[in-house]
């Protein structure tokens, strides 16, 4: 077990290692960064002496080695619209996109697993047509769309909850609401293909022959065979809740790390931006990690690998 | 399973033939012009609500005719969805039966390139790179088919790596079958199913995914009609002309149900 | 740099009017009254030096003052200096009341000006501004509260960018705690204090009591101010109709009848941004290069019905970039009139019968629905117009590079002097100027040579009529901000410059 979790250790460090590859070729976004940090009616003169100050004039494999270099002390620079080093900027961000991320991936298991469960189980019936149809519907909706909706409803005509901004808990609610729906049809899509073949199988026809009820069987031998395809489908939904929360962040006015990046990129912050992309792609390495250790929980097979 | 069951896909192969259909004959469907704007009749709702309204769909924020704008969008937002779909299925699958069938060295690295893929943030990357360099139809193309090749990639090895061991292909190859042989005709059948299901679950994403990024101002340029920009620009009229961007909705919605039905015999 | 926004805010010396606008003295309301503004993004920084948009610029005028200032209708009135003096075409004097203070308690004088000039001029600051003060040679401490400005050419922009752009920073807290530690808790002479900022969540001012008499601005009437940040117009108005907001910024102009019908006021308040297409015709043998062409494109477009329909009469139709609140406005130039035949010959002169392709540059960060609208009349000649949109730094980087497409939508803003505004996109040498007209660039040099205002003022005129006849854009409208308020809300004042004062107001 040691030795597989330091060999998938490894293999986050390598993936981390292409990142960086990326977050640096961003320093070159925008064309010559030296242009896009400066003011545009700077001498050319001064131009080159900035070049040459911030070693853009060195060979790119220097200046990434010493991009590496600065990273590796978390130094990722000063935002130019914050004038702020970045990272804690970014860092003070991480909670609340989090927040969300988190619970729009619990309104995605809470919705997405009952209705894959469900329609599983009783195909044909009224209950799986109304179940494909809300996996269909949460599918076609666009989450800026459906946002701009909840709003309508429960902030303004129902005034159950705030319409946008962080009061306290309860404003999480809508905008996880939106960034959990469309990986709740996902989930429940998976779930429900996954299931059915399993409920297909020998096994789990005799225990139902035998008389077992419906959910036993489900909870007994059918739910434990489709719990590694549901973690590899959640490991998958990472961008799409954090891309939902972009969206989430912008209708909901909410201070995340959505937003931020966003205007980032329209005030052309790249360092900023670097620092974003590396953060979350952090985050996103750290979860797969978990979900590989979960995985061999799961599936003792991999153990031999 | 029942006959009724295989119903399903031939409802579903309709609905998608009639929605194409709608497109590739939008200029015999239609006589008004989706880019015709008449600033007198702006906001007009569906003709069926509204005796004195002469748009089947209602008019937009330009006077300009809904339904129209939908057939014409049809166009830009299902070749869109096409080519990203079939670049994302091209290169995941290639990519994914390689890496499974060769294994060693070549799998570890194309998994770790898809590893690093998927760390990144890609609306974020999307975001940037058409913020850079100006949205168009290619484009949006190549930024869409990049996130979501992954998908494909991982699937189709995974499976690769299960049937590369199976008793079938250890036959072939014991038989002396060339390894491209072997991949194309015992292997890429057998996951052509999952890849069937993953294409049309990924079709209607990539249409949602236009509409994000219409939503951020970097859709398909206006004036040209999609459906992600017709949905994104309705959203200030949800609550006075919902007709704009409800409609354009109810088409993906239906698009979404069409690629279902047939995606779900392959599952 | 970068962003246009500094552009569109650069300001130029206006009329010196010496007026005083004092405020009618009401009594404050109750005091733990709060006030919430929202609006469509939040402040950049708290460092006055570093904010150039309007979002940013709500603020900051409330938490500072500047020596001469704009008041509501956009006239230059007394701030911090009572009065001033243009001693000669060089110098300007300022003479500063007694008893201003700043929040922690230390005193306004002459030394605030210097260190605050000095401040911007310093290179190794970085200001935004920094260009638009060069012309300042050096500060002179006359007395304690006389100071001048001695410039080493004549400027005619000085006088407007000091009232928007040079607050009067306090020397001894900056001395002491530095830049970094400034920006994060700013201290200045306005009417509210700092509170606090949570980034893109909200920015708390309170009141500040002690604010000095005869401030153009009034005194503060709520206890607490909240401006926040939200970009999504309909959740601005869903948060008004929640009555979690007072007052809300950019209300879309097809919104305002059903805001009125809830039971909301609705101010719609000129301001001088001037919103037109660009027309490139730097590049020989190309349509836009052509007089006749751009002429026709400005016969062509049924601006009037734009306005009308789409912005449902909440703007003005303009003749040039000079628009009615600008100096040198003279309405005797009618804009050009509707007309299709005029229009259509006029091309078919020209050898473009048949129209042409053309892409129209436009920002991500706004709406596309006027640009399209201007699109779709552009269509009727056959000119068919695809419109790119480009994240600002882009647009902007590709503008001042010439690299932009043939057509850049744009909106110019605070254009009450027109100064700095014709010098970047009209001046044949301008920084984003694609365009060449000899009278043009002799007009606006002669308007910037003097401080004689009567005599730039009629340099203007002159350049209205150049620009109107060899246009370099299709002239549009001057946009009116439309601002959503509750009815608790009474005594606000909407400000020509856009931004969003919280002074006057009381909160029932």
């Amino acid at each position: 077990m040691l030795a597989y979790i330091l060999q998938r250790l490894a293999h986050g460090l390598l993936v981390l290692c292409g990142v960086s590859l990326i977050v640096f070729a961003l320093t070159y976004l925008g064309g010559d960064p030296a242009r896009a940090l400066l003011p545009l009616d700077t001498p050319v003169e001064d131009v080159e002496a900035f070049r040459h100050a911030a070693g853009f004039d060195q060979s790119l494999p220097l200046q990434y080695a010493r991009f590496v270099a600065r990273v590796v002390t978390g130094d990722f620079g000063t935002s130019l619209r914050y004038r702020e080093p970045v990272l804690p900027l970014v860092l003070a961000r991480l909670p609340l996109t989090l927040a969300l991320a988190l619970s729009g991936l619990a309104v995605a298991l809470l919705v997405g697993v009952p209705l894959g469960i469900s329609s599983a189980l009783w195909p044909n019936t009224w209950l799986d047509i109304f179940a494909r149809a809300l996996m269909l519907l949460n599918q076609s909706v666009p989450n800026f769309w459906l946002a701009i909706v909840l709003i309508l409803i429960f902030g303004v005509t129902l005034r159950w909850l705030p319409p946008s901004g962080l009061d306290d808990a309860r404003s999480l609610l809508l905008p996880a609401l939106t960034v959990g729906a469309l990986p709740a049809a996902i989930i429940a899509r998976v779930l429900r293909a996954n299931l059915r073949d399993v409920l297909r199988r020998d096994y789990v026809r005799t225990a139902r022959a035998k008389g077992l009820r419906d959910l036993r069987v489900v909870w007994r031998h059918a739910l434990r065979n489709v719990l590694l395809p549901l973690t590899t489908i959640v490991a998958l939904q990472l961008g799409t809740l954090l891309g939902g929360a972009i969206i989430a962040e912008a209708v909901f006015a909410l201070p995340g790390l959505g937003r931020l990046s966003v205007q980032a990129i329209s005030a052309r912050d790249v360092p900023l931006i670097q620092a974003f992309v590396f953060v979350s792609a952090t985050f996103i390495v750290l979860i797969n990690l978990a979900l590989d250790l979960v995985y061999a929980r799961l599936d003792p097979r991999l153990h031999l690998s | 399973m029942n006959r009724r069951v295989r119903l399903q896909p031939i409802v579903g192969a309709l609905i998608v033939v009639l929605i194409v259909s709608g497109a590739t004959f939008a200029p015999a469907l239609t006589s008004r012009d989706p880019l015709a704007q008449d600033l007198g009749a702006r906001l007009r709702p569906p003709a069926l609500l509204d005796a004195h309204s002469d748009f089947v769909f209602g008019s937009d924020a330009l006077g300009r005719d809904v339904s129209s704008r939908l057939l014409f969008g049809a166009r830009n937002s299902l070749f869109i969805a096409f080519a990203a779909t079939l670049i994302a299925t091209l290169v995941g699958v290639s990519s994914g039966l390689a890496a499974g069938y060769i294994g060693g060295r070549f799998d570890a690295l194309l998994s770790r390139v898809a590893d690093v893929q998927q760390a990144i943030p890609y609306l974020i990357l999307v975001i940037a790179i058409i913020a850079v360099l100006g949205s168009s139809i290619v484009n949006l193309i190549v930024v869409l088919s990049l996130t979501s090749w992954v998908t494909f990639f991982r699937v189709v090895r995974a499976e690769t790596l299960t049937l590369r061991e199976s008793e079938f292909v250890m036959a072939a190859r014991a038989l002396g079958a060339a390894p491209t042989r072997i991949i194309v005709r015992h292997i890429l059948p057998n996951v052509l199913a999952s890849v069937i299901a993953l294409v049309t679950l990924l079709a209607t994403n990539i249409i949602l995914f236009e509409t994000s990024l219409g939503f951020l101002g970097l859709g398909v340029p206006s004036p040209q009609p999609s459906w992600g920009g017709l949905i994104a620009d309705g959203r200030d009229y949800i609550a006075n002309a919902w007709w704009i961007s409800v409609l354009p909705g109810a088409a993906l919605a239906l698009l979404a149900t069409g690629l279902h039905l047939i995606g779900d015999e392959f599952v | 740099m970068r962003t246009l926004f500094i552009l569109l805010f650069a300001l130029l010396a206006a009329a010196c009017g010496t007026t005083t606008t004092v405020a009618p003295s009401a009594a404050p309301s109750a005091p733990a009254s709060k006030l919430v503004i929202a609006q469509t993004i939040d402040a950049q920084s708290m460092d006055p030096f570093f904010v150039n948009q309007v979002a940013g610029e709500s603020v900051m005028k409330m938490l500072f003052d500047h020596l001469i200032e704009r008041d509501f209708d956009g006239k230059l009135v007394a701030g911090l200096a009572e009065s001033w003096n243009i001693v000669d075409d060089k110098t300007l004097e300022f003479k500063l009341p007694q008893g201003v203070t700043f929040h922690n308690g230390e005193p306004f004088d002459a030394n605030a000006v210097k260190f605050s000039v000095e401040r911007m001029l310093n290179p190794d600051l970085k200001s935004s501004f920094r260009g638009n003060f060069k012309a300042i040679k050096e500060v002179q401490i006359v007395s304690a509260m006389t100071v001048r400005l001695i410039l080493a050419q004549t400027d005619a922009a000085v006088l407007d960018n000091l009232s928007a752009q040079l607050a009067i920073v306090p020397p001894q807290y900056l001395k002491q705690v530095g830049d970094a530690e400034f920006a994060r808790k700013p201290i200045g002479t306005g009417p509210f204090k700092f509170v606090e900022w949570v980034k893109d969540d909200h920015v708390t001012l309170e009141a500040n009591r002690n604010y000095w008499k005869g401030s153009f601005k009034g005194e503060p009437r709520v206890h607490t101010v909240v401006y926040r940040p939200i970009p999504e117009a309909s959740t601005r108005i869903a948060e008004l109709k929640a009555g979690r907001v007072d007052i809300i910024q950019d209300v879309p102009p097809d919104q305002v009848k059903d805001l009125q019908a809830a039971g909301f006021n609705v101010v719609a308040k000129d301001a001088p941004q001037e919103a037109f297409i660009f027309l490139a015709s730097d590049t020989p043998n190309t349509p836009l290069a052509d007089k006749r062409v751009r002429q026709a494109l400005n016969y062509g477009v049924d601006v009037d019905s734009i306005i009308k329909n789409v912005l449902q009469g909440y703007a003005h139709r303009i003749a040039s970039p000079i628009g009615p609140l600008t100096l040198g406005y003279d309405a005797s130039v009618q804009p050009y009139p509707y007309d299709l035949v005029k229009a259509k010959s006029l091309l078919s002169d020209a050898g473009f019968a048949n129209g042409f392709d053309v892409v129209i540059d436009a920002t991500s960060s706004d709406k596309t629905l006027t640009t399209e609208a201007v699109a779709g009349e552009l269509a009727k000649l056959n000119v068919r117009a695809t419109i790119r949109q480009l994240d600002l730094g882009t647009f902007n980087d590709n503008w001042s590079n010439k690299r932009s497409s043939p057509m850049i939508a744009a909106r110019w803003s605070g254009m009450f002097d027109p100064a700095s505004a014709l010098n970047f996109f009209a001046k044949s040498d301008g920084l984003l100027t694609r365009y060449k007209n000899a009278d043009a660039d002799r007009l606006i040099a002669e308007a910037a040579s003097t401080l004689d205002q009567s005599k730039r003022a009629a340099l203007y005129a002159q350049l209205h009529k150049t620009l109107h006849d060899d246009p370099l854009g299709i002239y549009l409208w001057n946009t009116q901000n439309l601002y959503g308020l509750s009815k608790r809300v009474t005594g606000w004042r909407a400000h020509a410059r856009s931004y969003i004062a919280a002074t006057h107001v009381t909160v029932q």
